[in-house]
This record gives C-alpha cells, sequence and structure tokens, in this order.
C-alpha cells in the first residue's frame, strides 16, 4: 500500500475548540524544560565566541582557564576537529557549494559569535569565569557585510565559498520582455527583509549524558527535529545510532529556528562522551541573538508587468540571499530566497515568471528557517507592488486582486514553477476580507484623518501555503529530500488508545489535536487517547516544521489506524453476525452500517481481540496495534489572506498598527481555538518583522543591536485587535480534509503591513521598500520626499 | 550571562554604606538593579563589591516641605508613580512616570538608580532638571548639594564622584503648568527624544517659560534662547512654531541605531511644538 493512501476519518471531535490538555503543565510551571534537565554529576559548558567576524586564530592559551575553579576541561577548535571535522552541509543541486562549519572554529574565524573554544566546569558561572581567561590571538581578515557586493568582490566571507557564491539558479526563465515591453503599466522595486530572530522565549539547549557501562547516549534537546538530529549525531560522530536516544522535553517555540543541526549539539556529545558525565548547554539571550540562526534577509528585485485592465502578465524576481557565512543543516540559505522565488506568483494567474536566485556568503552568523521560511520576503514584494499597480490604474486594491486570482474554473492550475493548485479559495479571501475591512468605509475615514493630520493606510495580502510538507513538496523546492513520518496506533484491551508519533510540539497543541484526529479515526472520546511522543524511541518524524505536523499527523494516525480497526472489524462481524464491510465504528460503538442497534462497544471489542480467542476469525492477527508511514502524494496547499490598518504620524514618523484582519482556509480545522492561536503568534511576529525587528551589523560584521534592548520584539501593546474569519476547502489529499496552516500569518502578514505602511504615504508619492519601517526609515523617506517641511497634507 | 563573583553587603544605614563604599573603591551602590545588574550579568560591568542600598529606610522616604519635596533616592517608579503629592506637585513627572518601562521594572527601579544612572534617554534626570531640582549627596566628606544643570554631565556620567551616595533630590514647587511629550519605539522604552514644558500665562502672554529636552544630547539640554522668546508673547501657533524651532537649533544631537542626529532634532521641534500647544489649548 501507498505511503500517500487517505485513511477514512470522520470528523467529529476535528473542528471543535477542546482545551488544550498540555496547559495545565505549561500554565503551572510544571511542564520540564530543557533548563530543567538536572542530572547527577552533571557539568554545565560556555563557550567563548568570536568577537571578530572574519579572522584567522594565529594562537590561543586555555592553560590559565584550565586552572580556574570548578573547570573540569577546555577544548579548542583543534581538539575537535580531531574528532569530527564539523556539519557538512551541502545539496546535491549543480553548482551547490558545500560548506563544512567546524564545531569550533580551529582556523578560519567567519562571523562574530562562532565558537572559538569550550569550558566545561560545575556551573556555567563559572565556565563564564573561565572564559574570560583564555587568550587569543586572531589575526583579522577582510570583512564581507552586503551581499550585492559580495559577488563581484574580492575578498571572500569563507575561503570554501568561490565568489561567495553558494547557489545561483534561474530555475524558471520565461521570456517576459515582451510581455513587459508590451504592457500598460510596470510596477517595480527593490524590497529589502530585515536579517532577525525569531526569538522563542526558550533559547537552545542541548544535555547529553553518556553511560560507559551500556555505551548509551541520552539526549535531551530543545529541538523540533529529534530523529533527524538523532541521526546526524549517529553520522557526524559515528555513534552507533541503536544506543542513542533523543528526548524532547518540554519546548518553549521554535519557530524553524530549533530545526537545524547546531554545531553545539554535537560538541556536547562530544564532551559527555570525553568526560563520562552529563554535560549541559543552556544557551543564554545574547549567545541566542549572535548565534542561533538568523533570518529572512533578502533583496527581491521584483517588476509586475500589468495591463490595462489590471491583469498580471508577468512577474520577474531576481532574489538574492544574505546567506551568512556557512550553510545552515539541513536547509542551507536555499530555504530563504530560492524556495521562495519559486512562489512568488503564487495565488494569482500570472503567464510568464522569470526568476533568478542567488544565495550570497557574508561573514554573517548562517541563515536558516524561521516560520515562513522563504516566502515571506516574496510575498511582501508583491503584494506591495500590486497595490501600487492599483493605486495607478484607479482599481481598489481588492479589485485587481480579484481580476487576477486563480478562480474555481482554474483548477487545476500549474504555476510557472510547476506546483499544481488544486483547490482553493483565493476568490472568496478577498470577498471575504473586503466586508471585513469595510473598505469603502475605510477610504472615508482615511480622508477625514488626513485632514486631521494623521496617515491611515491599508494593506492586503493573499497568500497561498505549502503545507505539510513532504517528499513532493521538498523537491518542488529543489530539496532531493524524503520526508515521511510514521505513527504507531495501539488499542489496549479495554479500549483505550496509545498513539506514538514522531511528532514533537514546541507549544502548538499536538498533544491535543493528534488525540482529536485519533479519536475521530475510532469513533471513541478524545479523552480515551493518549498520544506518546517526545523521544527517538517512539516513532519516526522528520520533524515539526513547515506546517506538516497537522497532515502528517492525520496521514500517518489515519493509516495506522485503519490497519487496526480492520482487524477490530474483523472480530466485530462475526460478534455481530455481518460482514466486516458492514460494520462501522462511531460515538464509542462498534456496529453494523445503518444500524445502531447492532453493536457492542468499542472496549468490548478490543476486549475480545485480546482475551477472547473464540471470538476470533480464522487466521485473525491479534496484534491491535499497526505502524505506518505517511506522506502525501502532492504539494498540500492552505490559502488566505490578510488586511493591516496602520496609522502613521507624519511628524513623528512613528507606524503602529491600528487593527488587523485575517482569513484562513486550512481546509478543515482540527481545532479552530489553536488554529486562531497560531494566526494571533505569526501575525504578531509580522508586525514585529516589518516594523521594529532588525539584526543590524555594522560594515566590520559587529552586531549592534545585540540585546533585548536594541532588538525590539513587538508587546502586547504593539498588536492591536485581530479579527478572524475562516474559510473551509478541504484537502482532498489528506485523511479528514485537513491542510497545515502554521506558518500562514508570518507568510503574509508582513506584507500586509508593509503595504499599509506604502498606502499610508502614497499621498506624498513616498514609498518604503526596506523594512522594518522604522520612524529613522520614514523619516529619511519624507525628507527626501521634501514632504516634512511643508506638512500639509494633499487631500 | 552570569555574574562574575562579587562580595555583597546590606547595611542598614548610610554612614554604614557610606563606609563599605569607600572601604573597597571597586565597589557600587546597588539600588532597584534594573540597570546595574543587566550590566553585570553581560560583563560590561564587574564591580567587586556591591552595596544594596535597600535596606535604608530613610533613603526610602519623602518628604513635603513648604516650599518643596524631597523625594528619597530609594523610592521607586511605582511608587512615584503612585504617589498623590507628587501628582498633585509635579503633573511634569507623573506623566513623565508613564512613559518609564513597564510596571515589573517600574516595581524594583528607583528614582535615585534613574539618576544616578543618567541614561541620555531616561525621564527622570529630564524632570528633575526641568523642574530645577537640587541633588543630594552623601559622602565621606559630608554632604554637598548640587543643581540638576551641573550634575548631568553625559549618557552614563553625573557630577557623583566614587563612594558617594546620592540620597535623594529635592524640588522646589513650581507655578508653572508643565507638559510632557516623548518618542519611544516601543511603549516603555527609553526615549529617543522627549520634552518637558513649562510655562505660566498672565495676562494672556507668557509669563515664565521653561523648556527643556531630553535623549536628544547626552544629558538634559535647556532652550534658554526659545524660552526667552516666548516671554511678553502670545502662545500663538506662530508663536510656538517659531519657539519650538528654536528650541532644538544649535544643539549637537546625538545619533544611534534608532535615530540620526537629524532626526532627533526634528524630533524635538514637533514634541516641543506638541508640549506647547497642549499647554496653550489646555488640553492635557
Ligand atoms: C526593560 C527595561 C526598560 C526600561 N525602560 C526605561 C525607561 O523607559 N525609562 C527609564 O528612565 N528607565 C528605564 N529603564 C531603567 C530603569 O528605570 C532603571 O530602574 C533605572 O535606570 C536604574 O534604577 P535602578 O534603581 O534599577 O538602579 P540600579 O540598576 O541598581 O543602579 C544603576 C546605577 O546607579 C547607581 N546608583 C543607584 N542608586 C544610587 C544612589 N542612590 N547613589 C549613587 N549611585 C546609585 C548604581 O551603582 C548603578 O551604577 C528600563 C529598564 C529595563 C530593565
Amino acid at each position: 500500500m501507498s505511503k500517500s493512501e487517505i485513511a477514512q476519518i470522520r470528523p467529529k471531535s476535528i473542528g471543535t475548540s477542546i482545551p488544550r490538555r498540555e496547559d495545565p503543565g505549561l500554565l503551572t510551571g510544571r511542564a520540564r524544560y530543557i533548563a530543567d534537565i538536572v542530572l547527577p554529576d552533571m557539568l554545565h559548558i560556555a563557550i567563548l565566541r568570536s568577537p571578530v567576524a572574519h579572522g584567522r586564530i594565529r594562537h590561543i592559551d586555555v592553560a590559565a582557564a584550565q586552572a580556574m575553579p570548578g573547570v573540569e576541561l577546555v577544548w579548542t577548535g583543534q581538539d575537535c576537529v580531531a574528532r569530527c571535522p564539523g556539519i557538512t552541509s551541502s545539496l546535491e543541486q549543480a553548482g551547490f557549494a558545500v560548506t563544512v562549519q567546524p564545531l569550533l572554529a580551529h582556523d578560519e574565524i567567519c562571523f562574530v559569535g562562532e565558537g572559538i573554544a569550550v569550558v566545561v566546569a560545575h556551573s556555567r558561572a563559572q565556565a563564564e569565569d573561565a572564559l574570560e581567561r583564555i587568550d587569543v590571538d586572531i589575526e583579522e581578515l577582510p570583512v564581507v557585510t552586503d551581499a550585492l557586493t559580495a559577488v563581484d568582490g574580492a575578498d571572500l566571507a569563507n575561503a570554501a565559498v568561490a565568489s561567495n557564491m553558494i547557489y545561483h539558479s534561474n530555475r524558471v526563465t520565461d521570456p517576459v520582455d515582451e510581455a513587459f515591453a508590451s504592457a500598460a503599466l510596470t510596477v517595480e522595486g527593490r524590497f529589502k527583509t530585515p536579517r532577525v530572530n525569531a526569538s522563542p522565549m526558550e533559547t537552545r539547549g542541548f544535555v547529553a549524558s553518556h553511560d560507559w557501562t551500556s555505551a548509551a547516549l541520552t539526549c535531551w534537546s530543545a529541538t523540533q527535529m529529534p530523529s533527524f538530529i538523532k541521526t546526524m549525531i549517529a553520522i557526524f560522530l559515528q555513534f552507533p545510532e541503536q544506543n542513542l536516544e533523543v528526548i524532547t522535553p518540554a519546548v518553549g517555540g521554535g519557530f524553524g529556528q530549533k530545526a537545524h543541526l547546531h554545531p553545539e549539539e554535537l560538541l556536547v556529545c562530544m564532551l559527555s562522551i570525553e568526560l563520562g558525565r552529563p554535560v549541559s548547554w543552556i544557551e543564554d539571550r545574547q549567545e541566542n541573538l549572535f548565534r542561533a540562526p538568523q533570518a529572512k534577509q533578502q533583496l527581491n528585485e521584483m517588476a509586475l508587468a500589468v495591463d490595462n485592465d489590471g491583469r498580471f502578465l508577468a512577474l520577474r524576481d531576481r532574489v538574492t540571499t544574505d546567506s551568512g557565512a556557512y550553510n545552515s543543516l539541513p536547509w542551507t540559505p536555499l530555504v530563504e530566497g530560492h524556495a521562495g522565488i519559486l512562489v512568488a506568483t503564487d495565488p494569482y494567474r500570472i503567464s510568464a515568471l522569470s526568476a533568478e536566485s542567488l544565495s550570497v556568503a557574508t561573514n554573517k552568523c548562517p541563515i536558516g528557517a524561521y516560520r515562513g521560511v522563504g516566502f515571506s520576503a516574496p510575498t511582501l514584494a508583491r503584494e506591495v507592488l500590486i497595490d501600487r499597480a492599483a493605486r495607478k490604474l484607479g482599481l481598489s486594491p481588492f479589485e485587481i486582486r480579484r481580476r487576477n486570482v486563480i478562480r474555481q474554473e482554474d483548477f487545476p492550475y500549474q504555476t510557472r514553477a510547476g506546483m499544481m493548485i488544486r483547490e482553493g479559495s483565493f476568490l472568496e479571501t478577498v470577498d471575504r476580507l473586503e466586508a471585513m475591512v469595510g473598505y469603502e468605509d475605510f477610504r472615508k475615514r482615511q480622508q477625514e484623518a488626513r485632514k486631521e493630520g494623521r496617515l491611515l493606510g491599508l494593506g492586503i495580502s493573499i497568500f497561498s501555503e505549502i503545507s505539510g510538507i513532504g517528499t513532493r513538496a521538498l523537491n518542488f523546492l529543489d530539496y532531493p529530500l524524503t520526508s515521511h513520518d510514521t505513527a504507531t496506533v495501539r488499542v489496549e484491551p479495554t479500549g483505550k488508545v496509545t498513539v506514538t508519533t514522531g511528532i514533537v510540539t514546541s507549544g502548538q497543541g499536538h498533544p491535543t489535536t493528534l488525540a482529536q484526529i485519533a479519536a475521530d479515526a475510532f469513533g471513541i472520546p478524545v479523552e480515551d487517547v493518549t498520544i506518546l511522543a517526545g523521544s527517538t524511541h517512539h516513532a519516526v518524524g522528520f520533524g515539526t516544521v513547515a506546517s506538516r505536523s497537522a497532515v502528517f499527523g492525520a496521514g500517518t494516525i489515519g493509516r495506522a489506524a485503519e490497519i487496526v480497526r480492520g482487524r477490530m472489524r474483523a472480530v466485530a462481524a462475526r460478534l455481530l453476525q455481518a460482514t466486516s464491510d458492514e460494520i462501522e465504528m462511531a460515538q464509542g460503538l462498534v456496529h453494523v452500517r445503518d444500524d445502531p442497534g447492532r453493536g457492542m462497544p468499542f472496549a468490548a471489542v478490543a476486549g475480545a481481540a485480546y482475551f477472547a480467542e473464540a471470538t476470533h476469525p480464522e487466521d485473525f492477527d491479534p496484534a491491535l496495534e499497526a505502524t505506518a508511514a505517511f506522506d502525501p502524494s502532492d504539494i498540500v496547499l492552505a490559502n488566505g489572506g490578510h488586511a493591516v490598518i496602520v496609522e502613521i504620524d507624519l511628524e513623528t514618523c512613528m507606524a503602529r498598527v491600528e487593527k488587523m484582519y485575517a482569513v484562513e482556509d486550512c481546509g478543515r480545522m482540527i481545532n479552530p481555538m489553536i488554529v486562531e492561536g497560531q494566526i494571533r503568534g505569526g501575525m504578531a511576529q509580522g508586525v514585529g518583522m516589518t516594523l521594529l525587528e532588525e539584526l543590524i551589523h555594522d560594515d566590520r560584521g559587529q552586531l549592534t543591536t545585540s540585546t533585548f534592548q536594541d532588538y525590539l520584539l513587538p508587546t502586547s501593546r504593539d498588536i492591536p485587535d485581530i479579527e478572524i474569519s475562516h474559510l473551509e476547502t478541504p484537502s482532498s489529499l489528506v485523511p479528514g480534509g485537513i491542510k497545515g496552516m502554521g506558518e500562514s500569518a508570518m507568510i503574509s502578514t508582513p506584507a500586509a503591513v508593509a503595504g499599509a505602511v506604502n498606502d499610508a504615504l502614497a499621498c506624498f508619492d513616498v514609498a518604503i521598500e526596506q523594512f522594518p519601517a522604522s520612524p529613522q526609515r520614514i523619516f529619511e523617506a519624507l525628507s527626501e520626499a521634501a514632504v516634512l517641511d511643508g506638512a500639509s497634507l494633499p487631500n | 550571562m552570569k555574574f562574575p563573583a562579587f562580595s555583597y553587603a546590606c547595611p542598614t544605614s548610610l554612614a554604614e554604606a557610606i563606609e563599605l563604599l569607600n572601604d573597597d573603591e571597586d565597589s557600587r551602590p546597588l539600588a532597584g538593579g534594573q540597570s546595574l545588574l543587566p550590566m553585570m550579568a553581560l560583563r560590561v560591568a564587574a564591580p567587586r563589591m556591591l552595596v544594596d542600598l535597600g535596606n535604608i529606610e530613610a533613603l526610602r522616604q519623602s518628604v513635603v516641605l513648604p516650599d518643596s519635596m524631597r523625594i528619597g533616592a530609594m523610592a521607586t517608579h511605582a511608587m512615584n508613580a503612585a504617589s498623590f503629592d507628587i501628582w498633585m506637585h509635579f503633573p511634569l513627572m507623573a506623566q513623565a512616570l508613564h512613559h518609564v518601562a513597564h510596571q515589573a521594572v517600574r516595581n524594583r527601579g528607583t528614582f535615585g538608580g534613574s539618576i544616578a544612572h543618567a541614561d541620555a534617554g531616561a525621564e527622570m534626570p529630564l524632570v528633575v532638571s526641568a523642574l530645577d531640582g537640587v541633588l543630594l549627596l552623601d559622602g565621606q566628606s559630608g554632604q554637598r548639594t548640587l543643581p540638576a544643570s551641573e550634575f548631568f554631565q553625559g549618557h552614563y556620567t553625573t557630577a557623583i564622584e566614587p563612594g558617594e551616595i546620592l540620597t535623594g533630590v529635592e524640588i522646589p514647587f513650581s507655578d508653572m503648568d508643565w507638559a510632557f511629550e516623548e518618542l519611544s519605539r516601543r511603549p516603555g522604552d527609553l526615549a529617543i527624544a522627549m520634552v518637558a514644558a513649562g510655562v505660566s500665562v498672565e495676562d494672556g502672554v507668557c509669563s515664565q517659560a521653561r523648556l527643556m529636552l531630553g535623549g536628544i544630547s547626552d544629558h538634559p539640554i535647556r532652550a534658554v534662547e526659545a524660552e526667552t522668546y516666548l516671554i511678553g508673547r502670545e502662545l500663538t501657533p506662530n508663536v510656538i512654531r517659531a519657539a519650538a524651532g528654536m528650541s532644538a537649533a544649535g544643539i549637537h544631537a546625538r545619533s544611534d541605531t534608532h535615530a540620526s542626529a537629524d532626526f532627533r532634532l526634528s524630533l524635538a521641534t514637533t514634541l516641543m511644538r506638541r508640549a506647547l500647544t497642549q499647554l496653550a489649548t489646555g488640553a492635557i
């Protein structure tokens, strides 16, 4: 049977907002996070991190550190490289530049914050004290900080990356010149999204405990990808995989940042093996800002050709990703601009696409995944351009989108990048958003406000989201990887259900939603289901990334449950004197179809399978337990849209969000409350990225926003009311019609905020293309347009 | 982000605290810890000894005198924000306190700590300067007082000598009306720019004016020229506009990650105009 087979699940608990079963532990502080893992004899590490962005280690002296109180061991890069050369990250694509990131630099240092040495001590404080005694002599090398000039520059950010070019692609090269030449209107811009840090409330962390008596290595990791981490430890450290367990405790947010193999994780394993004692690394906030994978820094040079009726003719985009000094694993920088450019046209009918992507090495922290990765930036560029075209043509921003979105009659629609869109509610999304915003009224209000010197702006974004990313989606995005999950489902003798899954949670509510799925697969109450997760001794999972867990949860649990259901049906058929095909399960009963009177409790059938051989059919396999894999047969596409209203104070140049709206179509919702939680959190992050957050590096590669005093996360006071509306277009590829949605708000809210800022300033013909739209940037734009001196508002 | 090793004392009298501070030249007073402790965690500061002022009751007390009020250095921002006396006598300060950090930080952070720390974007140094506060210092060589204009010397730089403790600030009652305006990136952040404006209006014209700018330069700046200009004039939109423009003229503004010098000067003008407009229209 195929791994993409779609099991039958009849929604009952699915679709209801039951409270999250994990919340009592999380809300009362009883859940155990990585920093709560305390083991006998455990040691702590601190890492000396490079103060320079590019250099060569001439000499390093750790003797004084070694002699400090409480210090057990000090290692430099030389000690590490002998045991593990580093994290090799490559992709099988022609011209892709492989990098090897040492666990600690032993020769070349490529960014500020790169590890140079590690101290293992009895406490973190002692380890930090000892760090100050390490003497390093670094020869400084020229620093590459600007991805654009790096391409032709003489200086290399990383000696292993020729011309600083990690990957250059012209995957889609439709001829567009003619369309642009004949277009009634061309809108174009150079859109810069900031380098940001996902800033989960809990930083990264890893504990390893090597037991020499059993040769077992047990690890605890605040990770989104435990199965992957386990296999990578086995490969990079040549450690027998059967003796490895990676446990995921409660994780305080990941957002993609914890979906990588980090050098520190391998380092902690090696140290525990070396010392025969548990070793803990709990990253602090400053390390997190310097060294946790950074995200989203792209330049999109985009142009859209539009005809007189506002129809889109062609899109051209050249995206440059500021990739940092090494390729992250497994994503590499392709996860940013390159992945993004392949969906640049998505919710719209655009018949010609010319897409070029460049991933360029710089002396900065490696770029990695962060919610909506890749997609936020091109969506922002495209949607701002669409608004601009609408203004030039005198169309409403809703109308221009209505004229271009993929409609019912277009399905299945193949995008120019090659993605097949089977279903969606793009047109309904535009209509729904327009009604929610009250467009006509908004324009009147905008006029009125201008008279008072207040600039209101409305931004809209329509998106589609590649969710439930499996093998097909990864291959489409140029990752030659395979990605499936497994789940094991067992019906216990008393009719309770235990599910073991490879899906780990970092706060999204999986223990609840997966239980809802399993309950509906068997037609039993959700309270009767237990979800076991969080250890690689359980099932296998690719990771909680790319909005995939709802899809893979439903797929794997559905398929495994179907196998077990088949066996239970056989027993029930015998007991109820019917055929297996006639047996159904619903409301805690196993009964003959259309005849609930001819039935028995679910638990009775389970009991019979375990304890009453006389009830078994011939050749009966009594294992009420099955493991199954799932990988959807194609891309599972969710869609929706966002609208944002901002107000800009013309004189202080401060933009504040007044109101936000979301329309989400993630197929059938498992738990609407959780869906809405995902939307609200993602929208807050979207506001952060477009108005507040920015990791700023100076021209020497120094991070100048190195604490939360300067790296500005949105607080509750920066986030206004959010109004949410749902559409439900079920997926035909996933049991229950479910689709993923975890990233949607971060894919498209930035575009809506950016659009709103531009709409507010459009009356002055002022455009903002670099984000965040800080007061400083708005001030500069308005000054350049000589708006501020006059300060009289056009009507 | 763990503290370097330090020793700690928590004296109950001022005399004891002064002695402790002078015993070890590498010692520092600890007030609410909201600025000092993060700096130590980041290892930007590493004093050998912390002298916690938290148990010195006298430093926490504020007293209303016939013509002034003495506010204790260890009064927290939260205490001051809830103080009826401050609300009555120094509405400027009450307004400014809304902009200081968040409740959790205001519960610990102190008036004196804020002044001694002298962050260029902090509100209390501006308030104390605008209201002509007199800073009360105590040290081994005895007590001394300094006017605010001599106390604040730069970003994180004041006239406090090593071993000295700021015990409080005596602020004279003011018969002017006051307005406060600030811009920060997020509510509760340190100011990019702020102004305090005070005026008295008699017979329709301005008889007294005090205009101060904070966050623009590295310490609070008084706009003397603009103050003089206002005297004898009616606070019309044009007069206000002119005074606001004058107030920022010639200032050497600072520039940082969040705002350039030019932007700060533009903000100074805007905020001053708004503050004066509030005063002129009574829209406080
Ligand atoms: C998240 C956050 C946001 C903040 N936002 C703002 C804001 O918007 N506006 C603002 O003004 N502040 C803000 N602050 C700073 C806050 O107001 C601090 O409380 C204040 O700056 C320092 O006061 P403290 O009592 O905590 O002093 P501490 O941190 O204990 O001490 C600060 C310095 O002053 C010295 N010192 C303290 N008391 C005395 C004394 N009596 N005599 C001599 N020296 C002394 C200390 O030795 C130290 O050098 C913020 C702080 C945080 C953490």
